[in-house]
């Protein structure tokens, strides 16, 4: 298992790795970017029990960016580091839930203790993804009991052959259908497929159009 | 619903009081630090809004004490003064919103609503995912009308929290969580 997953995010080489060293010793793993692209890369192609990062960079990234992020649902516990404090990041990251806020040079502990609130708060996180998971399975089952008034309720499309012809869809559309087969949500498609949320919807509209549903509970229930 | 609201400022608690009856909240009001932790010992207040320079206390320490006594209650802190040591302190303790004065009452309103839901979802979801549970079983054995009505109230109710809780991830890492979730 390991300590968890952790991403750094800073222009200064020195800074990166001796950080990341630091805390390797401390049984963590860690990714590190150097740039705003690196980072942003990072966040949509794996998943972080926290995130340390600077928020002034050359480049660009900034807490908006970090926003971004979170608005997606990517955004792990998140640590600032800046040689520049300032009360309005500081306000903005109070919002975001930042975990912590360290003014550079800080004490290494500070951060060592930082990361390891952020890693457990990332855990108590996923426990209540996972709870919520199962409310929304238990809605959804119930919902097919309830059953349309045509069905028996309770009965399955068993007698319908294999459920709604799909042949009608594009492959994206397919794509888009099975991740909520799977129960994500649309900012966990979109951040998968590299799309905006909007096109996500889009998408999710046109299949209700092309099947001739009205709703995702709808959907899932005909395809079950 | 029960807001704890903290502000010394005598026109601006007024204000404010009635600006929550106004939108359906209850609202008790206090002026000092020290009658904000006589209230919370009392446990009825669901979310506090606090101003964290007041007549009796040290801002900071103030804050770490309301955390420390009150963990299940989401803070807001609302403040005349901004400094980065407080506004530090209030994200290393988990505070939910740190607003500026004068602060707009639908963006208050707004924060507030928020932290009642967050503080209410985790052990009403398990709540109803429980009720759920039980209900499905009789639904199928058409045991009939009242488990399915109760279902349906059920069901909407989930569904509303689900939704609005989309809006904003399940970020709050109160104390609250813990034992909710």
């Amino acid at each position: 298992m390991g300590g968890g997953r952790i991403l750094l995010v800073d222009d200064d080489a020195t800074f990166r790795t001796t950080t990341a060293k630091l805390l390797s010793l401390r049984g963590y793993r860690c990714w590190v970017a150097a740039d705003a692209a690196g980072a942003a890369g990072a966040l949509v192609r794996e998943r972080f029990d926290a995130l340390v990062t600077d928020i002034r960079m050359p480049d660009a990234w900034d807490l908006t960016h970090l926003q971004v992020h979170d608005d997606a649902g990517r955004l792990p516990p998140t640590i600032v580091v800046t040689a520049y404090p300032g009360v309005s990041t500081a306000i903005e990251a109070v919002r975001l839930s930042v975990v912590d806020y360290l003014c550079k040079p800080f004490e290494i502990e500070d951060l060592v203790r930082a990361v390891g609130r952020a890693v457990e708060r990332a855990r108590l996180a996923r426990r209540r993804i996972e709870a919520r998971a199962r409310a929304e399975d238990l809605v959804e089952a119930l919902r097919t009991l309830e059953g349309d008034p045509g069905r028996p309720a309770g009965w399955s499309t068993e007698d319908e052959g294999l459920g709604p012809d799909l042949s009608s869809l594009s492959d994206r559309e397919r794509e888009v259908v099975h991740a909520l087969q799977r129960g994500l949500r649309v900012a966990e498609i979109a951040g998968q497929l590299h799309l905006s949320p909007h096109t996500v919807r889009n998408h999710v509209k046109r299949v209700f159009r092309k099947l001739g549903v009205h709703s995702q509970i709808e959907l899932l229930a005909e395809l079950r | 619903m029960s807001v704890l609201l903290a502000e010394d400022e005598e026109s601006v608690g007024r204000t404010t009081v009635a600006l929550f009856h106004g939108a359906g909240h209850r609202c008790e009001w206090v002026r000092t630090a020290r009658d904000v932790l006589s209230a919370l010992d009392t446990g009825a207040h669901e979310v506090l809004v606090t101003d964290i320079r007041m007549p009796g206390g040290d801002d900071l320490r103030y804050l770490a004490e309301v955390r420390r006594r009150a963990p299940d209650v989401p803070v807001i802190v609302v403040t005349g003064y901004p400094t980065l040591p407080s506004a530090i302190a209030a994200l290393r303790l988990d505070v939910l919103e740190y607003l500026v004065k004068p602060v707009d009452f639908g963006v208050l309103r707004a924060s507030v609503e928020e932290a009642l839901l967050l503080r209410r979802a985790g052990a009403r979801l398990q709540e109803l995912a429980a009720s759920l549970a039980r209900l499905a079983p009789q639904m199928q054995a058409q045991a009939a009308e009242p488990a399915l009505s109760e279902a349906r109230g059920l069901l909407a109710d989930i569904q509303s929290d689900l939704a609005r809780l989309r809006l904003r991830p399940l970020r709050w890492a109160g104390q609250g969580g813990r034992r909710g979730g």
